[in-house]
């Protein structure tokens, strides 16, 4: 006979405030869905379309998955400590690291681009109009969970709810980056 | 099970997921270069990158202790654009196989 599995909980005993953040992730999912159908159509319509990997550093984007992953992991320490009443600021404080860190290598590869060898500019061509649409709308809801993971750093153990809720945004936005990677960086031309 | 058990068990967990995860990001990398198939590479693509949506899902949003009315909400997009996505991909190679 199988363990008995843990009840989720009710939604009249869920705070208000988990509640409105997953309908406005659902709301906000449908955003990135729109982009990467553009993308998708596009792609598919072009007679010609570069190969990522001639432009796009791939091994660089996947040091900024695994901070990305790595970031989801310390904020799920850092709810779970608040949850238990135990100070969070430790894994708030990775987090914030984590998520800078990943942010300032996306600017490096913006700079890179946009003043390398090969310059690829907003307007060059569909694909690169499309990546930085798609890479510079994540790359704001990263900068958005920073700030908030950075008001919860400062309040500290007295917003343990908020730190749940701002997990979950955190979360959002690394699993908003999984189809990301896969589209825009390895999906493969040839 | 003792109370103090609980905890690092669940950290056992969370830290498998991760590492999970990590290996699954490094598979996404390897796969690209393999000399195989085109459709191959870009299957064996997606379905990494479903397994990772799904493994942070369940083990870092915990989603599965979540009302079944927000898991709903959650899951909706989820399985709504891949779906408008194949919609419009299909109607567009419809229509580039229709105009040759």
């Amino acid at each position: 006979m199988s363990a008995p599995v843990p009840s989720a909980a009710r939604l009249e005993e869920t705070p208000a405030g988990r509640i409105g953040m997953w309908m406005f992730l659902a709301t906000d999912a449908m955003g990135f869905a729109g982009l990467l159908v553009a993308y998708g159509v596009l792609r598919v319509h072009a007679d010609d379309w570069p190969d990522a990997h001639e432009r796009l550093e791939v091994m660089w984007a996947a040091v900024m998955t695994a901070a990305l992953v790595t970031s989801s992991f310390t904020m799920t320490l850092a709810a779970r400590a608040a949850r238990d009443g135990r100070d969070p600021t430790g894994w708030l404080g990775a987090t914030l690291a984590l998520g800078g860190a990943f942010l300032a290598i996306q600017g490096l590869e913006y700079h890179h681009l946009l003043t390398g060898p090969r310059v690829m500019g907003l307007s060059t061509d569909t694909f690169s109009g499309t990546f930085y649409a798609i890479t510079g709308y994540h790359g704001l809801h990263v900068l958005a969970g920073l700030a908030l993971v950075a008001w919860l750093f400062v309040a500290g153990r007295s917003r343990a709810r908020a730190v749940e809720v701002v997990a979950i945004f955190w979360h959002f936005v690394d699993l908003a980056w999984i189809p990301i990677f896969s589209l825009l960086y390895l999906l493969p031309v040839t | 099970m003792s109370s103090s058990a609980q905890p690092r068990e669940r950290t056992g967990r969370l830290v498998g997921a991760l590492m999970a995860l990590l290996a699954l990001t490094a598979l996404e990398v390897a796969v690209v270069g393999l000399p195989v198939d085109r459709a191959a590479r870009i299957t064996a693509l997606v379905g990494l990158g479903m397994t990772k949506a799904l493994l942070l899902l369940v083990a870092f949003m915990r989603l599965g202790r979540e009302p079944r009315a927000l898991r709903f909400t959650a899951l909706a997009p989820l399985f709504l654009a891949p779906g408008f996505a194949v919609a419009l991909l299909l109607e567009a190679a419809f229509r580039a196989v229709t105009q040759r």
